[in-house]
């Protein structure tokens, strides 16, 4: 008997310490514990185990927090400038909701598409990709266009779970459409640049879109039952002011002329035509205002606030001009302007909108504590190198395992949010990608590599391609059951009739559509690498 | 039992409040990048700037940039007791959904007494460690020009995870005493137990939110 024991602590435990943790971690995270107090009891647990078996010392939980700290500044937690991007995209996420800014797009939408089958659908559509383009967050943005969108939906005698589905599946592509925390986190495991992976999802995540946007047309020309079209007489226009027309055709020719004259004369070393934009954008307010309800009006009050976002984010940093993190503070302080703008800015809303942001962030940061901690232990018992033993085990294909590793991203989203699988899971991906980066060479158009320089370019290629592959497939994770997060807030404003069998059953097809454009960006990898690229150069 | 339950409200009101005041961090941060980002962009300022760090030895644009990353961390350290107070924190909500109200609370208490507070309580000792020996070590910026005395943030790590640790000690009794309780205290125990009155605290907190903002519209 004492030799059984001896072999199951002293070899077997000591060898296979690894896989017993990360068995007992899925064991504690479905007990239904706050998933960071689950990682770091594992952590403790079996930190204090391999003490025992003198595998590591009590020490490296001296580690652990020295890797909350960050102290090589760009993999910790605070002492890193890249994530004081998370909590300025998801302030400005949350305050942009109380911009009335979704409500006007919506509106001007519904009227351009109301001649197209399925048109308030497909509206619904556009908007979750413009809004997707100026947040970072979805939960809070799922909400809001579920209390928009649903409700007139059924009104107009659309099939519930289409409408269920459509909001759902448009709301979540802001998690994969830059800027998004997802990537940023992402970036941060990954030791690649925010900026690139921002610019690499921008492609994909259009594609899914214009999926969607395909299958809600086809599904309403075959059966106009189930997305009836909107009357001519449910919005009622003022026809247009041909002087206001004239008048911000007027300024902004002026304003293009006048920002190109001083550009070129390089007057006080100003940025010039980003203050003509400013110009530009301004005058199309204050004309929109003006307007009222026209459809000018609309327009400028519906497409302006978000493409004001869009390129002040975005534009930025695809000019080079700031980092992420700039672009993040900058876009927060546009939002606030934005609902300043619009009226909708008190002291009340700034105090709801910021403990919002407090509240994600700190649900952010305390699994990336408890992450830390768990891969920091894992790492110790030496468990990456008994995944790594286990792959070479396998002797797989470089093609059958990156589908396992997709199909495992897949099926653990079905039960975990992006944030334990991107603080987790990726990590312990990443170094078989990176393995494998000389064999994908050939399918992203790149020759083999022979020296050190292009063997990093290549591996960082490769990461780029994967990191995208694996968002795309992660915007799945919050529309699977039972635990999508998107489903879950859904369900929880929607109104009575709307059944959460129709939830499930409205969201089956826009999975599927999902991995078809997964499967599209795998079999064309330059839809994500083209246009970091064409940056580059 | 209302001995419990005046205690947990002590630890409860510490973690709420800090995390209420830290969370208005976000706006001095954004401001912050604002000004930075301004002021390396116009070229007078710039001058302006590099005039100081030769006259004084400090630079206003890694000031700021170090000021960015501080605040940021005061803001999530802060904020996670808040966080749990709140029932913001992920779980996997699958096989809880189905237990009992009693069961659920000891599947809490449970996880509470053998990971939340050992773990927390390692954490605050080893950054406690590390803030103690950035202090007598006189650890400044790493650039030189930037903001020093390293150890304050440092610190900020400790009182974060305290913070955490007096949720999780409110939330704590509120268990026990739920747990020791008679039938007809109960109701009102629950009511101060955030995972079983709001089992979608985050979602009910944003709809009541949206209503609001709604509500304003013409």
């Amino acid at each position: 008997m004492t030799e059984f024991w001896e072999w199951l602590i002293d070899d077997h435990l000591y060898e296979y310490i690894g896989a017993y943790m990360f068995l007992a971690l899925a064991c504690c995270l479905f007990t239904g514990i706050p998933v960071a107090f689950a990682l770091g009891a594992v952590s403790l647990i079996f930190g204090c185990i391999a003490v025992w078996l003198d595998v590591l010392d009590f020490q490296t939980f001296f580690a652990v927090v020295n890797r909350i700290w960050g102290g090589d500044g760009q993999s910790g937690a605070i002492q890193n400038p890249i994530l004081v991007a998370i909590p300025c995209f998801v302030f400005m996420g949350t305050m942009l909701e109380k911009s009335r800014v979704a409500a006007d797009l919506l509106h001007i939408l519904q009227i351009m598409l109301r001649k197209v089958p399925g048109g308030l659908a497909l509206s619904v559509t556009v908007m979750g990709t413009i809004m997707a383009a100026t947040t970072g967050i979805i939960g809070a943005s799922v909400v809001m266009m579920t209390l928009l969108a649903l409700p007139a939906m059924i009104n107009r005698g659309y099939s519930h779970s289409l409408a269920a589905g459509t909001i759902a599946a448009s709301a979540t592509l802001g998690i994969l459409i830059p800027p998004s925390i997802m990537l940023v986190l992402m970036a941060n495991i990954l030791a690649v640049s925010v900026g690139n992976l921002f610019i690499g999802a921008i492609i994909p995540g259009l594609v899914l879109s214009c999926l969607y946007f395909g299958y809600i047309m086809m599904r309403a020309t075959i059966n106009p039952s189930i997305a009836p079209p909107i009357g001519d007489d449910d919005f009622h226009l003022e026809p247009t002011d041909k002087r206001n027309l004239m008048l911000f055709l007027g300024f902004s020719v002026g304003f293009v002329i006048l920002g190109t004259i001083a550009d070129s004369m390089e007057l006080l070393g100003l940025n010039w035509k980003f203050l003509a934009f400013l110009g530009i954008f301004a005058t199309a307010m204050v004309i929109g205002k003006r307007e009222g309800n026209t459809y000018l009006g609309g327009v400028l009050q519906g497409f302006l606030p978000p493409i004001f976002l869009i390129v002040l984010v975005l534009g930025s940093i695809f000019a080079g001009w700031a980092t992420p993190t700039e672009a993040a503070g900058v876009g927060a302080f546009g939002s606030i302007l934005l609902a300043w703008v619009n009226g909708t800015l008190n002291y009340e809303t700034l105090k709801q909108v910021c403990h919002r942001t407090g509240l994600t962030t700190a649900m952010i940061f305390l699994i990336f504590v408890g992450a830390t901690a768990f891969s920091t232990i894992f790492r110790n018992v030496y468990g990456e190198d008994l995944i790594i033993h286990f792959i070479e085990w396998l002797n797989l294909n470089p093609w059958p395992l990156l589908f396992m590793l997709m199909a495992a991203v897949f099926l653990l989203g079905f039960f975990f949010d992006f944030l334990e699988i991107t603080l987790i899971i990726l990590p312990v991906f990443s170094p078989i990608i990176k393995a494998l980066a000389p064999i994908f060479a050939p399918h992203l158009g790149l020759d083999a590599p022979t020296n050190l320089a292009q063997i990093q370019f290549v591996e960082a290629q490769v990461i780029y391609w994967f990191a995208i592959l694996v968002a795309v497939n992660l915007q799945t994770s919050f529309l699977t059951p039972p635990f999508g997060f998107a489903l879950f807030y859904l369900k929880g404003v929607a109104p009575k009739e709307v059944k959460m069998q129709d939830i499930y059953k409205g969201i089956i097809p826009f999975v599927i559509l999902q991995l078809i454009g997964l499967a599209i960006v795998i079999y064309f990898p330059n839809l994500a690498l083209w246009l970091p690229s064409l940056v580059l150069e | 039992m209302n001995s419990y339950l005046k205690v947990a409200s002590v630890f409860d009101k510490i973690a709420r409040k800090a995390g209420e005041y830290a969370s208005w961090i976000i706006i001095p941060l954004i401001l912050v990048i604002v000004m930075d980002v301004v002021s390396r962009k116009l070229d007078f300022v710039k001058s302006w700037a590099a005039d100081i760090t030769i006259a004084y030895g400090f630079s206003p644009s890694f000031i700021m940039q170090d000021l960015e990353w501080h605040l940021h961390g005061v803001l999530l350290l802060f904020t996670f007791g808040f966080g749990y107070l709140y029932n913001s924190h992920v779980r996997v909500d699958i096989f809880r959904e189905n237990a009992s109200r009693r069961g659920q609370v000891k599947i809490e208490t449970f996880g509470l007494i053998i990971g939340a507070i050992p773990f927390l309580l390692v954490m605050m000792y080893y950054s406690w460690i590390m803030t103690y020996s950035s202090f007598t070590q006189g650890e400044g910026s790493e650039s030189q020009v930037g903001i020093g005395y390293r150890f304050i943030i440092k610190g900020a790590l400790v009182i974060g995870f305290a913070l955490c640790l007096s949720a999780v000690i409110a939330t704590l009794l509120r268990c026990i005493a739920y747990l020791r309780a008679d039938a007809d205290e109960i109701p009102t125990i629950e009511k101060e137990l955030q995972f079983l009155t709001g089992e979608d605290a985050m979602a009910t907190l944003i709809l009541q939110q949206n209503e609001e903002s709604l509500e304003g519209k013409p």
